[in-house]
């Protein structure tokens, strides 16, 4: 990467001086692939720095302050009042307090007295690259974390939206009677109406599950937990979906694994492979749970005999508010966020999730967690 | 006693289709529905419908329309009527042909930025559909009539009827 480097100074021997010091200069630090190199351009006064800076992006600036005509400060007061995105370091022969601290006041990254040693440009000059390189990063990554949220956030009222409208859709047209004078002519809709009420919940409970996530550590309690036990509880909860759909939900397991985790993050793991397992399943099929210890990893297997996915949806599968929609998935509500939560969750404890699957034979999902991990990752904190 | 005509509903919005299939339901009509082209094209193909009903966008942006232009070009298909459903507004001319008019808002800078012209001629009728697909191509196809959304009775049962 090259930076542009305006030199101004009224004094040619001071340009030539850093040109020859810089040309075959560069920079690099430890946390960046890249090395740094410099191109250097030059203004005899702060005139022409103005009209350079406006024109061209200029990356550094060194400016002396006693120039022909506008003052060097000047030029810094302009720069810090149109906000470019660059570094600028005063140089003087004439250093006084006073112009330092008006300097420092206007964002002048250092100060360097005239005159110079090589040694000492070039310390200067690495000190402001990492300053403005560390600047452009956190600005960048503060943009993009930005950018995520505000997509989260439109697909989210969106998803939120959807069923209001849908439901006052529905009372609307048996408010004007459209379908028939009975009760029993608008059957569908309300079954429909009061679906689409349930995938709200849903969506408000999945929600409340990754704020929890993403608050980070305060609430979490990691205690060994008994993985089987921890299935069987979860398991309990979705027996009566499991009932209506005459699924039945076969547990093997190594009944003294644990690991150690939040019990509640656990369950929630749990329960969104094993209630997708039965969601969408078919009717009177089988879900096989299998927990075993595998080599130094907590090794957990969820196999359905249901509808399946093609590679193309098992792509989209892990994605925030993705949901498969075909024929098969029709009848079926649910946030399109579980998977993506129980991803996040495993990946908090180092492990992985992945998925195998067949279009209308089933899908087999194994979650791997290491056990002898030295740390759980926490949530970064705000 | 004359058997129900067959109506097939596309959609990839579980709500249109249950309100539409209601109120279909209750004027006796046959209903049949599909979530995607592909498996339109297989309903098509398994239950011959009477008529079809078309939502744009359902997993790409303009599947409605394709699926539409496959039926027109399909000797199987093409005899089966479709209405496109959607909330765009339709654009209405009572003169030139409804091609010529797509036209001559392509031309138009204050409908430059559109990517879909609904035409219909309210005098005799004749509607169609000019759109950029996302390569930036051209597609005008003839079709025989649009019901906007959100979904009405008042609005739908009309417009069927003309066509079965």
């Amino acid at each position: 990467m090259k930076l542009k480097l305006l030199v101004v100074d009224d004094e040619p021997g001071i340009v030539s001086g850093v040109e020859r010091v810089l040309r075959n200069f560069s920079v690099s630090y430890p946390f960046m692939e890249e090395t740094i190199t410099y191109e250097i351009i030059s203004a005899g006064t702060g005139e022409d720095a103005i009209e350079i800076i406006d024109n061209s992006e200029v990356d550094i600036a060194l400016l002396d302050n006693k120039l022909p005509g506008i003052d060097g400060i000047e030029v810094l007061e302009y720069i810090n009042e149109k906000d470019f995105d660059m570094a600028v370091m005063m140089i003087t022969s004439y250093a006084s307090l006073d112009i330092a601290v008006k300097a420092t006041n206007f964002g002048a990254h250092n100060f360097v007295p005239k005159p110079f040693t090589p040694d000492e440009l070039k310390a200067a000059i690495e000190s402001i690259t990492k300053n403005l390189y560390l600047k452009r990063i956190t600005r960048k990554m503060k943009d993009e974390d930005k950018q995520t949220r505000f997509q989260f956030l439109s697909v989210l009222s969106h998803e939120l939206k959807s069923p209001i409208n849908a439901i006052e859709g529905y009372l609307r047209i048996m408010q004007d009677k459209q379908a028939g004078e009975s009760i029993g002519d608008y059957m569908m809709m309300i079954d429909r109406s009061i679906e689409r009420l349930k995938g709200m919940r849903g969506l408000i409970l999945d929600l409340l599950d990754l704020t929890r996530m993403e608050s980070g550590a305060k609430t979490r309690n990691l205690v060994p937990v008994d993985l089987v036990e921890s299935a069987r509880r979860v398991i309990d909860g979705i027996e009566p979906m499991a009932n209506q759909k005459r699924v039945k939900i076969y547990v093997e397991g190594d009944d003294s694994l644990t690991i150690d985790a939040d019990k509640q993050e656990i369950e929630i793991v749990f329960n969104n492979l094993l209630s997708n397992a039965v969601k969408y399943n078919r009717d009177n099929g089988k879900v096989f749970l299998k927990i075993e210890k595998v080599k130094e990893s907590a090794v957990i297997e969820v196999e359905d005999t249901g509808i399946g996915m093609t590679p193309e949806e098992k792509e989209l599968l892990f994605k925030d508010f993705v949901r498969i929609k075909n024929q098969k998935t029709k009848g079926i509500s649910g946030s399109g966020l579980g998977l993506s939560i129980a991803k996040k969750m495993v990946e908090m404890y180092d492990g992985t999730i992945e998925v195998e699957s067949r279009p209308d034979e089933g899908s087999k999902f194994r979650v791997v967690i290491p056990l002898d991990r030295a740390t759980v990752i926490q949530p970064e904190e705000e | 006693m004359k058997t129900a005509k067959k109506i097939l509903i596309v959609d990839d919005d579980m709500d249109v289709i249950i309100t539409l299939q209601t109120i279909l339901k209750s004027k006796n009509y046959e209903v049949v529905t599909a979530m995607n082209k592909g498996e339109a094209l297989e309903k098509l193909r398994a239950e011959k419908p009477d008529l079809a009903i078309l939502d744009v966008m359902m997993t790409t942006h303009f599947e409605g329309f394709e699926l539409a232009q496959e039926m027109l070009s399909s000797d199987e298909f093409k005899n089966i009527p479709f209405l496109i459903q959607s909330s765009i507004d339709i654009l209405t001319t009572t003169k030139a042909s409804v091609q010529e008019m797509a036209r001559q808002y392509r031309k138009d800078p204050n409908f430059k930025d559109l990517r879909v012209l609904l035409v219909k001629n309210i005098k005799d009728g004749t509607a169609g559909i000019d759109y950029l697909d996302e390569e930036g191509k051209t597609h005008w196809f003839n079709v025989r009539g649009f019901i906007r959304k959100p979904v009405d009775a008042n609005k739908i049962l009309p417009e069927i009827e003309k066509h079965i």
